[in-house]
C-alpha cells in the first residue's frame, strides 16, 4: 500500500473501527478496575512470614530469587534467546567495535572517563543493595550494560574485546549458573530449586553476580545487533580492530 | 477516589490507547513502541495493586517481582522485534509490514 | 520417586545449553541425546501418573500461594507425551534434513570472526543446522514447562519463552519471507502476551493468588474476573490462531524449515490451546456463559470452513498445509460450546466433547507433523512445492505420499484413525446435547479436508507423466519418521481406550468424580 492518500485511504475505516474497539475495551477495563475495589488481597503477609528463611531481607529480592526463582530462571532464558536470536540474525559471533570510532574529542573523553567508573560503581552498589533494599541483579546489569554501551559509542574498546567464546560464555553465564546450581542440588536430594538454608544467601549472591554480567552483555549485544545496516558490520570485519 | 483507583484507571487507559496505536500505526517502530508501552501500562497496574495490598508500610512484593520479571521479558521481546525490524528494513527498505493478508 | 516431571524440563534445557555452549557438529548429537532422554522421561511420567494419579510439586519447597507449583494430571501428561513422540520424530528427521538442504549458501561477506584473536579455533558459525538444535531443545523445554506449570504468571513467562524460541527458529535461514513472517508472528504473539498479562494482573488483584488450583477452588465470579478471563482468552486465541486472529499463521508456518513448521503446527499452537482449555474449564468455569462459548464455537466453525477453502485454493503445498492448520484449530474450539456451560455439570457429553477435542489435538499433532515433514522432503527434492506441478512425483517418493495420504485420512476423520475418535466423540456430544449445528459443521469440515488432500494426491499419482529421474536417495530415517508419525495418527485410533481413560485423571468434570467414587 504505497499511495497513502489520507482521505481515500482504506485506513480511515480501520481507524474508526479501532477507536470503537479501544473505547469498548476501555469501558470494560474501567468496569473491571472499579469492581476490584480497595480491599487488599495478595501475599504480603505470607511473604513477610517466611522471609527469614529466604536468605535475603528485601521482600522483592526474596520473591525473585527464592520463592519464585523459577520465574527468574525462565526469564534469563528469555533474555538469552533474544540476544542469541539477534546475533544470529546479524551473523555476528563477536560484538564489533564502533566502526567510525575516532578520537572522541576532549569533552566527551572527559565525560566518559568520569561517567563509566561511576556507572560501574553504581552497578555494583545496586547489586550489593539488592539483598536488603530496592536493587538487584537486573538493575545492576542494566546500569553496567549502559556503561559498556557508552564506552562503545565513544570509541573505547569494551565488549569487542570478548572473543567468540567469551561472548557465548557471557550470554550463557546467568542461565547456566542457575541450571548448574539447581541440577546439582536436585541430584543431591534437595527439592528442585530449593537452596539449603545455610547457603541460601551465598548461592543467591553467586547467581546474582552471574545474572548481572549476563544482563549487561546481553543488553549490549541486543544494542549492537539491532543497530546499524549490514554493510556496517561487514566493513568492520574487513577492517579488523587493533 | 482512592489512590489505587487513580493509578489503575490511568493504567487501563494507557492500555487502551496502546491498542489503538498498535492497530492504526503502520510504522514498525511505532507498533513496537506501542507494544512496549502496553507492557508498561500493565506494570503500572501491578504497582498499583502492590500498593493496594500493603500491610503496614510494606507493599505486596509479589507484584513487584512480577513487574521486574515482566520488564526483562518485555525488554527482550522488544529488542528482538527491533532487531528483526532493522533487518527487515535493511532487506526491503520498508518501514511498514505490507498489508498483504490483513495484518493488524 | 525419580520425579520424571522435573527431568522433562531439565533434560532439554541441559542439552540445549550444552549445544549453545559447544556448538558445531556436537550440537546435533546433543540434540538427539536430549530428544531421546526427554522422551524416556516423558513416558516415565506417564507411568507415574497412571499408577499414582495426579502429581504435584512445590518448587523450592515453597508451597503454592507463595511459591510456584508444578502439577501433572492426565491432561498435562497427555500433552507432554504427545510432544515427546512428535518431538522425537521431528528430531530424527532433522538430523538428515539440514544435511540435505544446507540452507542459503553462506554469505561471503557476512562472517565477523575474521578479527584476529584468541579462541577463534572455536569456529563459531551461524549455520541453520547448528543453531537449530539448541533452539529446538529450548522450545521443547518451554512446551513441557507450560504443560506442567500451575502458576498463571509463570505461564506468562513460559509463553514468552515459547514465542521467542519459535521466532528464532522461524528465521533460522534468514530468508526475506521468513523474516517478515517471523516479525509479524512476534508482534502478534507479543500483543497476545500483553492481553494475557493484563488478565493475570486483574485476577491477582481479585483473588490474591496466582496458583491455578487455588484460583479454581475459589470459584471466582464477578465483572473483574470475567474481564480477566476475556483478556486471557483473547490473548491465547491470538496465539492459537483462531479465526479471525489467524492472519500471522500461514506465512509463519510455511516459510520456516520443515522440522520447524512441523513443530509449530503440531505442538506450539497446541500449547496456547491447552492453556486456554485449562483456564476455561478450571478457573473461569463459574464466570463463563453460554453466549460467549457459542461465539467461540462460531469462530471455530468459521475457521473450519474458511481455512479449508483457503487450503484448497493454495498453489503451494506448505501454504496449503498451513491453512489446513487454521481449519483444524477451528475444530479444537468447537469443543468449547460442547463441553461448556450449555449442559448441567453432570452431563456426560460435556466430558465426551472435552476428551474428543483433546483427542483431535493429538491426532492433528501427529498427522500435521507428518504432513509438514513430507512437504519438506518434496520441497527439498523437487526444488519447489507447487501443488499443480507435483504430477507424477508419487513414483519418486511413494512412501512419502502414502504417509501424506494416511495423515490426511486422520485429518478427515475417517475410521479407524485417531482423528475419527476425536470427531466421533465431539459428534456424539453434539447430538446428545441437541446442539446439532456443530455436528453439521464437523461433517462439512471433513469433506472439505478430503478436498485438499485429494488435490495433492491426485496430482502426485498421475500415471502418464514421464519421470526423468531415478527416485531420489532420500535418507531412510527421514522417510521413516514421516511414515511413523502418519501411522501413529492412525494407530492411536485403534487403541483409544487407554489414552481416553488416562485423560480422566484429574479432569475438571463432576461426572467423573461420581464414577471414580463408586
Amino acid at each position: 500500500m504505497d499511495n497513502r492518500d489520507p482521505l481515500s485511504n482504506p485506513g480511515y475505516l480501520v481507524r474508526i473501527l479501532s477507536m470503537v474497539l479501544s473505547a469498548g475495551l476501555l469501558a470494560v477495563l474501567i468496569a473491571a478496575v472499579v469492581d476490584l475495589g480497595d480491599e487488599p488481597t495478595g501475599l504480603t503477609a505470607r511473604v513477610m512470614e517466611q522471609i527469614d528463611q529466604s536468605g535475603v531481607s528485601h521482600p522483592p529480592t526474596a520473591v525473585l530469587l527464592n520463592f519464585r526463582a523459577y520465574d527468574t530462571w525462565l526469564e534469563v532464558a528469555v533474555l538469552l534467546l533474544a540476544a542469541w536470536g539477534a546475533l544470529a540474525l546479524r551473523q555476528a559471533t563477536r560484538l564489533p567495535e564502533q566502526p567510525q570510532a575516532t578520537s572522541a574529542g576532549p569533552v566527551l573523553d572527559w565525560l566518559v572517563r568520569l561517567l563509566v567508573p561511576l556507572l560501574i560503581v553504581t552497578g555494583v552498589y545496586l547489586l550489593w543493595l539488592g539483598t536488603n533494599a530496592p536493587g538487584g541483579a537486573f538493575q545492576a546489569g542494566a546500569v553496567i550494560g549502559a556503561a559498556l554501551v557508552l564506552l562503545r559509542l565513544s570509541g573505547y574498546r569494551s565488549v569487542g574485546l570478548l572473543d567468540a567464546l567469551w561472548l557465548r560464555g557471557s550470554l550463557l553465564a546467568g542461565f547456566a549458573g542457575f541450571l548448574l546450581i539447581a541440577t546439582v542440588l536436585f541430584l543431591a536430594g534437595w527439592t528442585f530449586l530449593e537452596y539449603p538454608p545455610d547457603q541460601a544467601g551465598l548461592l543467591i549472591v553467586i547467581i546474582e553476580l552471574l545474572i548481572t554480567w549476563t544482563v549487561a552483555v546481553s543488553f549490549v549485544a541486543l544494542f549492537v545487533a539491532a543497530r546499524p545496516d549490514p554493510d556496517d558490520l561487514n566493513t568492520e570485519s574487513e577492517g579488523g580492530h587493533g | 477516589m482512592s489512590l489505587f483507583l487513580i493509578y489503575a484507571l490511568a493504567a487501563v487507559g494507557l492500555f487502551a490507547i496502546c491498542l489503538h496505536a498498535i492497530i492504526t500505526r503502520s510504522h514498525l517502530l511505532r507498533k513496537i513502541l506501542a507494544l512496549n508501552m502496553m507492557g508498561s501500562s500493565v506494570f503500572l497496574l501491578l504497582i498499583a495493586i502492590a500498593y493496594r495490598n500493603s500491610v503496614e508500610e510494606t507493599a505486596d512484593p509479589v507484584p513487584h517481582a512480577m513487574v521486574l520479571t515482566g520488564i526483562v521479558v518485555a525488554v527482550s521481546a522488544t529488542a528482538f522485534a527491533l532487531a528483526l525490524a532493522r533487518r527487515y528494513h535493511a532487506e526491503t527498505g520498508e518501514t511498514e509490514l505490507s498489508d498483504g493478508d490483513g495484518s493488524t | 520417586m525419580i520425579e520424571a516431571a522435573i527431568w522433562v524440563i531439565l533434560i532439554p534445557l541441559i542439552c540445549g545449553l550444552a549445544a549453545f555452549a559447544i556448538g558445531g557438529r556436537t550440537s546435533r548429537l546433543l540434540g538427539l541425546i536430549g530428544a531421546g532422554l526427554t522422551t524416556i522421561a516423558a513416558f516415565l511420567l506417564v507411568a507415574e501418573v497412571w499408577v499414582n494419579g495426579v502429581w504435584e510439586y512445590s518448587l523450592g519447597g515453597w508451597e503454592a500461594p507463595l511459591g510456584i507449583s508444578l502439577r501433572a494430571d492426565g491432561l498435562s501428561t497427555f500433552m507432554i507425551a504427545m510432544t515427546a513422540v512428535v518431538g522425537l520424530g521431528i528430531s530424527l528427521y532433522a538430523v538428515r534434513y539440514f544435511a540435505l538442504t544446507p540452507g542459503p549458501s553462506p554469505d561471503p561477506s557476512a562472517p565477523l570472526r575474521t578479527g584476529a584473536g584468541r579462541g577463534e579455533k572455536s569456529q563459531a558459525t551461524w549455520l541453520p543446522s547448528e543453531s537449530y538444535w539448541p533452539l529446538w531443545m529450548l522450545l521443547w523445554a518451554s512446551l513441557n514447562a507450560l504443560f506442567l506449570s500451575s502458576d498463571i504468571f509463570n505461564l506468562y513467562v513460559g509463553l514468552e519463552l515459547l514465542t521467542l524460541a519459535s521466532v528464532a527458529l522461524i528465521i533460522l535461514e534468514r530468508e526475506r519471507a521468513s523474516i517478515i513472517a517471523g516479525l509479524r508472528y512476534l508482534l502478534a504473539a507479543f500483543l497476545g502476551s500483553m492481553a494475557y498479562l493484563l488478565g493475570v494482573a486483574l485476577l491477582y488483584a481479585e483473588a490474591g493468588v496466582l496458583d491455578l488450583q487455588l484460583l479454581a477452588d475459589a470459584e471466582l465470579t464477578g465483572t473483574a474476573v470475567q474481564v480477566a478471563g476475556g483478556l486471557m482468552a483473547v490473548g491465547l486465541l491470538l496465539k492459537a490462531a483462531l479465526f479471525p486472529m489467524h492472519f500471522w499463521l500461514p506465512a509463519a508456518h510455511s516459510s520456516a524449515p520443515a522440522p520447524v513448521s512441523a513443530a509449530l503446527s503440531a505442538l506450539v499452537v497446541k500449547a496456547a490451546f491447552y492453556l486456554l482449555i485449562r483456564l476455561w474449564f478450571e478457573v473461569f468455569e463459574p464466570a463463563s456463559s453460554i453466549a460467549v462459548e457459542q461465539v467461540i464455537g462460531v469462530l471455530g466453525a468459521t475457521a473450519i470452513i474458511l481455512g479449508s477453502f483457503q487450503a484448497i485454493r493454495q498453489a503451494r503445498l506448505k501454504m496449503m498445509i498451513a491453512y489446513s492448520t487454521v481449519a483444524q484449530v477451528g475444530y479444537l474450539f468447537v469443543m468449547i460450546p460442547l463441553a461448556g456451560s450449555f449442559g448441567d455439570p453432570q452431563d456426560v457429553w460435556r466430558f465426551e466433547a472435552w476428551t474428543g477435542g483433546l483427542y483431535h489435538a493429538l491426532s492433528h499433532g501427529f498427522a500435521k507433523a507428518s504432513m509438514f515433514l513430507a512437504a519438506g522432503v518434496i520441497l527439498s527434492s523437487l526444488g519447489h512445492d507447487r501443488v499443480w506441478n507435483l504430477a507424477g512425483s508419487a513414483a519418486r517418493f511413494p512412501v512419502i505420499y502414502l504417509s501424506f495420504g494416511i495423515a490426511g485420512m486422520s485429518l478427515m476423520g475417517l475410521p479407524p484413525s485417531a482423528g475419527f475418535v476425536g470427531k466421533w466423540l465431539m459428534l456424539t456430544s453434539a447430538v446428545e446435547s441437541a446442539q446439532w449445528w456443530w455436528a453439521v459443521i464437523l461433517l462439512v469440515g471433513g469433506l472439505l479436508t478430503a478436498g485438499y488432500v485429494a488435490i495433492v494426491l491426485s496430482q502426485a499419482l498421475q500415471r502418464d507423466v514421464e519421470i526423468d529421474r531415478e527416485p531420489d536417495p532420500i535418507p531412510r530415517i527421514m522417510t521413516l519418521s514421516v511414515f511413523g508419525l502418519a501411522v501413529l495418527s492412525m494407530l492411536l485410533g485403534l487403541r483409544a481406550a487407554e489414552p481416553l481413560e488416562f485423560l480422566e485423571i484429574g479432569a475438571p468434570f463432576q461426572t467423573l468424580i461420581t464414577t471414580v467414587e463408586e
